[in-house]
């Protein structure tokens, strides 16, 4: 155990430790208590990167017998630690305020901490095998989570579906790992470049790992869990499905892509395409605030999957960090929203946009961190999302010319997800923020607390700023990023202008349609707002996959169980109780037998020996004379006989 | 006193059953510390006996890897000069047997502290359940063939009774099923015991003998018997010794349960008292597996290799039939019970599979499985001590009411589900491994046996998150008002029965060498020994 790990366990337990004092020590101490764990946490993972940026870190142990497992401190995966970290005491600070009146508030802290704990586990581990226990245990936190309002109508469903469907993944992903460490010998995820990549395994485990991976990052087919997820307080969506689980998969596919057949890296990226692009459809007609936000996190994950499939994985893991910044900060803003909602108008819906307008004129900063963060996720140059994205992109249009014709769908996918993704954003911008006040009553005044909304806001959105990572808005000139792969990233692309210069226009574009239909000035009837017609009707349902499943494969699951259990009772039983029953018969038989043959038999004889001693008790009369006179013929005929012989 | 720690072992309780007799029935304070007494003495033993434990020892091979033997003739009768009837008393333990000894001394002093307010008839019940421990225990350190049959039968008696007087309304109906079942699974073993006799003698002499470490060596078989390896013989058109091997492994798998002789698991358990159901689930069942392993696969190696391929295919069905099943009930001890015929189904692909990992998983599961299905049964009783009611749809919203119980319940069903970090998951992926990693290495078991197996995993999280959402989300409810002042919460009773359950399960999560480093050296043995002498016999 060297000094960097006893400083990484330090870091793995505090959330943990933090979320279990929380609960001991009670509502209003208990989540400040939390928050401070994770503080120190981000603190203690700037100094572990220092430690271990240079020389990796490895630590391994047998778990089970003969099987070896570790952690690795790299580079990449401290600076994950630290981002990790940093989002969630973000979150944390948050939550404080916005859970301050729920009564479950303790159970909320110590659940939070713990998915912390789990989420920084995935990161550290460098065992496959390790990496599952914390990744299950990050389903098993975010179902908590999800789960949290567990009275409300339709969250245990919500949690449910989300566990279920990453369990369904998860299966695909444990068999992957099985088949890599019996067929390898190795488990290793630094060791995976130098196992030996033939025998049919090694697409099998491959298949395996992706299933693993689209399960935990929302991506097609598995993404309709992630949408039904908003059940969740808002913070929590903000942590785990934006920021930190879901990018858990990319994360895995990031690390393990070394051993994937060509064939299916390319389906990657098709499916992250495709996936960006379903996402960030869906989003259009969504009137709910968080849905909007969750389909363009799935469109993002795509963005970030597609990514990985074209071979830009640096990219992807930058659009990973920036990401994590913007889209926290978007899902705070709209936390910030629902709780003025809930404090002030509590029969209102505080999460239909439909009820929403003018809104920057009582939350001033809610408004600059979600336009930062907002222009960010569109795309636009100064900002970092426009940096990351536009990595991914750039590579993508240089894999396609290499890879063949067909393969610039994935571009052509990409570079039109830019346009709709700023639209449905600057949509949303403006019917939440300007305009009218779409309701009947006035708006409240109502200052934003400075250190549990405000600053988490403020940080998240400078966090966003392109300046942050590159002080040239539009080449990448990334020393961070360099700093943080150890090496300079290669960006003399040949097309290097191309893809700036196709996604900027689409980009402004798609605010301008935005503006010209949901300008603040323009009177629209968005209150009466419904998704008619088939676009939006296939849009407002994410192409009715979640239906689907529901109508399909639950139902014929759960009539799969029942016939089964009919089966069983009316078949199996029946058949063993007969058997049964066919021995109480057999034993009534010989029962029968017993009685009217053996004991008859028995019987008989005892009739017959009855019968000849009464035939000889004729002779037997009561007077002693008698006895003498039949003793005395008895021996004379006795001698008589045996004189005969002689 | 060390030499006969085994022995302590068994006969403690038995001599609680002799000292429960002689109290009176109104005594029942007595009665039950007397009990809980000895109980907590028997666990005593066994911790002395797992610190004394050699983990490595230096023995070449299985047969005489057992330690704390004990070995007295027991009955010896001479019928004229050549035929001698010998029975010993002969008792042992190695690394598979020591966690299951020690696993039903834990179990059944919860089972004491579950069943403290049984107010029927509790000197009967007490010296029943006493039996029952000391049969129990027996199963698993009895080295004599005839001594395991004996213990084997008497752990039905106390079981029949104890379902059938003590347990629910439709009682009698269980009972009876439950004895024919296993009684019928007894005369298999019978008879194939029988036949070993016959066929084995003692090394170098002519005597016939019970000893199941002779009959593991194959020079013991008598010349003209019709077990002995490359014999030649057949019973029903099948080698003589394949059909005695499947004799014995439809004997256990009765007990295991495996699809499809498992039907009398659910009723049973749905009539039997809440402590019965916990003995039942968490040790009974392993006493089939145990059976298996030293019996079955220890004899008949051959056998076992020959059947390898199609014990692992009912495991498969055992997992996805019993899973299916368990997502179809709505009785929650129902539910438990048709998910323990899926757990077991886990311990079947890794005997099938006879690599390191997969006799290693199918242990710790055996062991695992014994300590979750009991808290689950726990679980149901809890509820079922406050309404008399079981049916799931009955409640709704109990997280708001029970936040303790909640707790426990979400602990135990995601240790069952196979959660890391929980025992469940150990034996799972071990399993799961060593099916995987039959595939490449000795070539028993085809891929897709573990692909299947995986499937169980998912079937487990969908009808335990879907009872979970029932039962104890959305808002509160329960069926009938009378219930509501019955609705507290978790009892201290009830919580020590459940800590030292969560704490063992937890520890076994994390730190599974905590078991797994005392099997290791039998378990590798013991592969090698079925590898090796099976593929031997299988060449004659």
């Amino acid at each position: 155990m060297t000094y960097p790990h006893i400083i990484f366990f330090i870091i793995l337990v505090l959330p943990l430790l933090g979320g279990l004092i929380n609960f001991l020590a009670g509502a209003r101490s208990g989540p400040w208590i939390a928050t401070a764990a994770l503080l120190l946490s981000s603190i203690l993972s700037v100094f572990l990167l220092k430690l271990t940026v240079d020389l990796p870190s490895v630590l391994r142990f047998t778990w089970l017998p003969g099987i070896e497992i570790g952690w690795r401190l790299d580079r990449i995966s401290v600076s994950l630690i630290a981002l990790v970290s940093f989002i969630s005491m973000l979150i944390h600070l948050f939550s404080i305020h916005y859970m301050k009146d729920d009564p479950g508030i303790k159970r909320y802290f110590a659940k939070l901490g713990f998915f912390t704990f789990s989420m920084l586990g995935v990161l550290g581990a460098d065992h496959l095998l390790l990496l599952f226990v914390f990744w299950e245990l990050v389903g098993f936190s975010s179902y908590l989570l999800i789960g949290f309002w567990y009275k409300n109508e339709g969250v245990p469903y919500a949690a449910r579906i989300a566990f279920i469907t990453n369990r369904i993944a998860d299966a695909g992903f444990l068999i992957g790992i099985i088949l890599i460490m019996v067929n390898s010998g190795t488990g290793f995820i630094s060791e995976l470049q130098s196992i030996d990549q033939t025998g049919w395994w090694v697409g099998a485990a491959g298949i395996g790992l992706v299933l693993g991976a689209f399960g935990k990052s929302a991506q097609v087919p598995f993404f309709t869990w992630l949408p039904r997820a908003m059940a969740g307080p808002t913070p929590v969506s903000a942590l785990i499905h934006a920021a930190t689980m879901v990018a858990a998969g990319v994360y895995l596919l990031i690390r393990t892509s070394v051993i994937m057949p060509p064939a299916l890296v390319s389906t990657v990226a098709i499916a992250g395409a495709l996936t960006a692009f379903i996402g960030a459809f869906s989003a259009l007609a969504q009137t709910d605030i968080k849905k909007v936000l969750a389909y363009s996190t799935v469109s993002q994950l795509g963005y970030m999957v597609m990514g990985v499939g074209v071979g830009a994985t640096d990219m992807a893991l930058f659009h990973l960090w920036t990401h994590a910044f913007f889209k926290a900060g978007l899902f705070l803003s709209a936390g910030a929203i629902i709780h003025y909602f809930h404090k002030h108008f509590h029969s209102i819906d505080g999460q239909d946009m439909r009820n929403m307008g003018n809104l920057k004129s009582v939350m001033p900063v809610t408004q600059f961190s979600y336009l930062v963060c907002m222009l960010s996720l569109a795309g636009l140059p100064f900002f970092s999302g426009f940096l990351s994205k536009d990595g991914i992109l750039l590579k993508s249009l240089e894999w396609s010319a290499l890879a063949g014709p067909w393969a610039f769908i994935v571009p052509v996918l990409g570079f039109f997800t830019v346009g709709l993704t700023a639209y449905y954003m600057g949509k949303q911008a403006l019917v939440v923020f300007y305009g009218k006040n779409r309701m009947e009553t006035e708006l409240v005044k109502d200052k934003e607390d400075f250190l549990t909304v405000r600053l988490p806001l403020i940080i998240l959105a400078i966090g966003s700023l392109g300046l942050f990572y590159s002080f040239n808005p539009f080449v990448h000139h990334f020393q961070i990023l360099d700093f943080w792969f150890g090496h300079q990233i290669p960006l003399s692309f040949s097309m290097g202008w191309l893809a700036p210069a196709i996604s900027i226009p689409l980009a402004v574009g798609g605010l301008f349609v935005a503006f010209r239909s949901y300008r603040p000035e323009r009177s629209f009837t968005y209150r009466d707002y419904v998704a008619r017609g088939h676009y939006r009707k296939w849009s407002m349902h994410a192409l009715y996959l979640d239906q689907f499943y529901h109508e399909s494969m639950v139902k014929a699951f759960n009539m799969i169980s029942e016939i089964i259990y009919g089966l069983d009772r009316r078949f199996i039983d029946p058949v063993l109780n007969w058997l049964g029953m066919s021995f109480v018969v057999f034993s009534k038989l010989m029962d029968l037998v017993d009685k009217l043959i053996v004991d008859k038999l028995v019987e008989f004889v005892a009739y017959i020996s009855k019968l000849g001693g009464d035939f000889l008790r004729l002779f037997h009369g009561r007077r002693v004379q008698l006895h003498i006179f039949w003793a005395v013929l008895g021996t004379i005929l006795i001698l008589l006989w045996i004189n005969n012989f002689m | 006193m060390i030499d006969h720690l085994l022995s302590l072992i068994v006969f403690i309780p038995l001599l609680g059953a002799g000292v429960v007799l002689f109290l009176k029935p109104d005594q029942s304070a007595i009665i039950k510390g007397t009990t809980l007494f000895l109980n907590v003495v028997q666990l005593l033993a066994c911790i002395i006996l797992v610190i004394l434990f050699q983990k490595q020892t230096d023995a070449a091979s299985i047969t005489t890897n057992f330690q704390f033997v004990e070995k007295y003739e027991w009955i010896r009768l001479n019928l004229g000069e050549s035929l001698r009837f010998i029975i010993e008393y002969h008792i042992g333990v190695d690394g598979i047997s020591l966690p299951l000894v020690v696993l039903s001394s834990f179990l059944m002093l919860v089972a004491i502290i579950s069943s403290w307010n049984q107010s029927k008839q509790v000197k009967g019940y007490f010296v029943l359940y006493n039996i029952l421990n000391a049969s129990i225990v027996g199963c698993f350190v009895a080295l004599d063939f005839f001594l395991f049959y004996l213990f084997f039968e008497l752990m039905l008696l106390p079981m029949f009774f104890l379902i059938g007087i003590w347990g629910g309304p439709n009682r009698s109906y269980a009972s009876v099923k439950f004895f024919l079942y296993t009684l019928l699974g007894s005369i298999l073993i019978l008879i194939v015991m029988i036949g070993l006799y016959l066929g084995v003698t003692q090394p170098g002499s002519t005597i016939h003998t019970f000893n199941i470490i002779h009959m593991m060596g194959t020079e013991n078989f008598v010349q003209d018997s019709l077990l002995r390896p490359g014999a030649g013989g057949t019973i029903f058109g099948i080698a003589a010794r394949y059909a005695a091997f499947l004799a014995l492994f439809v004997g256990f798998a009765i007990k295991l349960p495996m699809v499809p002789v498992h039907t009398w698991l659910p009723d049973a358990h749905v009539e039997a008292p809440t402590a019965i159901s916990v003995i039942l689930a968490g040790l009974l069942l392993k006493v089939g597996g145990y059976g298996i392993v030293r019996i079955a696969y220890g004899i008949f190696p051959d056998a076992a290799l020959n059947y390898a391929y199609l014990i692992a295919v009912f495991g498969v069905i055992s997992i996805v039939y019993g899973g299916l099943n368990a997502l179809a009930q709505r009785d929650l001890k129902r539910m438990i019970a048709y998910s323990s015929v899926s757990h077991m189904g886990f311990v079947l692909v890794g005997l099938g599979a006879l690599t390191v990992e997969g006799v290693s998983g199918a242990v710790f599961h055996m062991v695992s499985h014994g300590l979750i299905s009991g808290a689950l049964f726990l679980i149901a009783g809890v509820i079922y001590d406050r309404t008399g009611d079981r049916l799931i749809d009955n409640y709704s919203g109990l997280a708001g009411k029970l936040p303790q119980y909640t707790f426990v319940v979400v602990f135990m069903f995601f240790a069952s589900l196979g959660l890391p970090g929980l025992s469940g998951f150990i034996g799972e992926i071990l399993v799961l491994m060593g099916a995987f990693d039959s595939a490449s290495s000795n070539g028993l078991l085809p891929p897709w046996i573990g692909v299947v197996s995986t499937t169980g995993i998912i079937i487990s999280a969908a009808y335990y998150l879907w009872a979970t959402q029932r039962m104890f989300f959305g808002e509160y409810w329960v069926r009938e008002a009378s219930w509501e002042s019955n609705m507290h919460d978790i009892s201290k009773r009830e919580w020590t029965m459940f800590i030292p359950i969560m704490l063992l399960v937890l520890i076994l999560g994390v730190y599974p060498r905590f078991l797994l480093d005392f099997t290791d050296n039998t378990v590798n043995q013991f592969v090698n020994y079925v590898l090796e002498v099976g593929a031997n016999l299988m060449g004659k």
